[in-house]
């Protein structure tokens, strides 16, 4: 090897190899519910065997505690809920929720209608991308361990993202809609955030909000869209399962996305990015 | 073009890759060196904990009791201390 070869970064050359010398750093999980959900915490590098690192998780899911108490339809002391029965102005509303209320008005436009936050009978519900953005939120207050050089996941109940200052991937298996516990594939990202969204597991809860119901014949069994910014991922995952069988034509056409759509006719269809895309 | 495109349709009947149509096949090595590590990649094998390198697992929400049965809530264990 040449001395000018030697001076570049040494990843090695293969996904199988990358995953493997990802799976070689030291890795330490913390899992708190929150949300009515299972979350996750995951570091890998030198930071997983720092003692601090537990501190700074509790931060983490402590962010997505409050956020939950800000932002939760579910509560009737949460800050949405007084804005929705009229008790809170936006302007006077807590900076989550007015980030929220932009956010979706945003998915509104992109996706032309179909993911509507306001579409719902009882008014504003911002919860298709709360999950998505609580997840983005929990990832930054782990900045400084990424500073630090070492990569760090955030997971709650099946979306996530990551960050990775080590250059390497992470292994993201994407789980059959039909079979819990068996995996469809796989797809490896170094930085960006994996959403899937199905029909599945919960009944039929996702609708097109232009009519009200699941509209086309086919049904997406379930939809996993890759992304730079886990919110754009979850809110595409969610439309695509609102479009049915229209699904991957049209968010595949979506910059910036990867994704696999399983249909219930047994079709599985995907689309990638160009290598390093998602990269900033 | 700053985001290219590689589309592909598969069709699985009970876990067998059967047919594959679009600008690549599912089992073109070469194809999936190009799409590199931005294209979900498919398995044709059930998988499970401590195989197959998975770090992570996406799937649609489900509930807690499902989670105490799931995947990601191994890979959680296996790292907690």
């Amino acid at each position: 090897m040449s001395d000018a070869a030697a001076a570049l970064p040494r990843l090695p050359a293969s996904d199988d190899d990358r995953v493997a010398a990802a799976a070689e750093l030291p890795r330490r999980s913390f899992v708190a519910h929150h949300m009515a959900m299972p979350w996750s915490i995951h570091v890998r590098g030198a930071a997983a065997r720092d003692s601090v690192t537990a501190a700074r998780a509790r931060e983490a899911f402590a962010l997505v505690e409050r956020l939950d108490h800000e932002l939760s339809p579910f509560r009737a002391d949460s800050a949405l809920t007084a804005y929705r029965t009229g008790l809170l102005a936006l302007d006077e509303a807590p900076e989550s929720l007015r980030t929220v209320h932009r956010l979706a008005g945003i998915a509104r436009e992109v996706t032309g209608g179909v993911f509507d936050a306001w579409g719902w009978r009882d008014g504003f519900d911002p919860t298709g991308l709360t999950k998505g953005w609580a997840i983005a939120a929990a990832l930054d207050t782990l900045s400084d361990l990424v500073d630090a050089a070492s990569d760090v996941a955030v997971v709650a109940s099946g979306d996530l993202a990551v960050r990775s200052p080590s250059g390497l991937p992470w292994r993201v298996g994407i789980e059959d809609p039909r079979e819990r516990g068996r995996l469809l594939g796989h797809v490896d990202v170094v930085d960006g955030g994996v959403a899937t969204s199905g029909t599945a597991a919960r009944g039929a809860h996702v609708v097109d909000a232009r009519y009200d119901r699941p509209r086309s014949a086919v049904r997406v069994l379930s939809a996993t869209v890759v992304a730079a910014d886990i919110v754009d991922a979850d809110v595409w995952a969610t439309t695509a399962v609102a479009l049915g069988d229209d699904a991957w034509v049209t968010v595949r056409r979506v910059p910036g996305t990867a994704g696999l759509v399983m249909t219930d006719d047994g079709l599985v269809h995907r689309w990638g990015l160009e290598p390093g895309s998602l990269r900033a | 073009m700053r985001y290219g495109t590689v589309t592909v349709t598969i069709t699985v009947q009970g876990g067998q890759l059967t047919a594959s149509t679009g600008s690549q096949s599912a089992n073109d090595p070469h194809s999936q060196q190009i799409a590199g590590q931005a294209i979900p990649v498919l398995d044709q094998e059930a998988v499970s904990t401590g195989s197959a390198s998975i770090s992570l697992v996406s799937h649609a929400t489900y509930t807690s009791e499902a989670y105490a049965q799931s995947l990601q809530q191994a890979l959680d264990a296996a790292y907690q201390v």
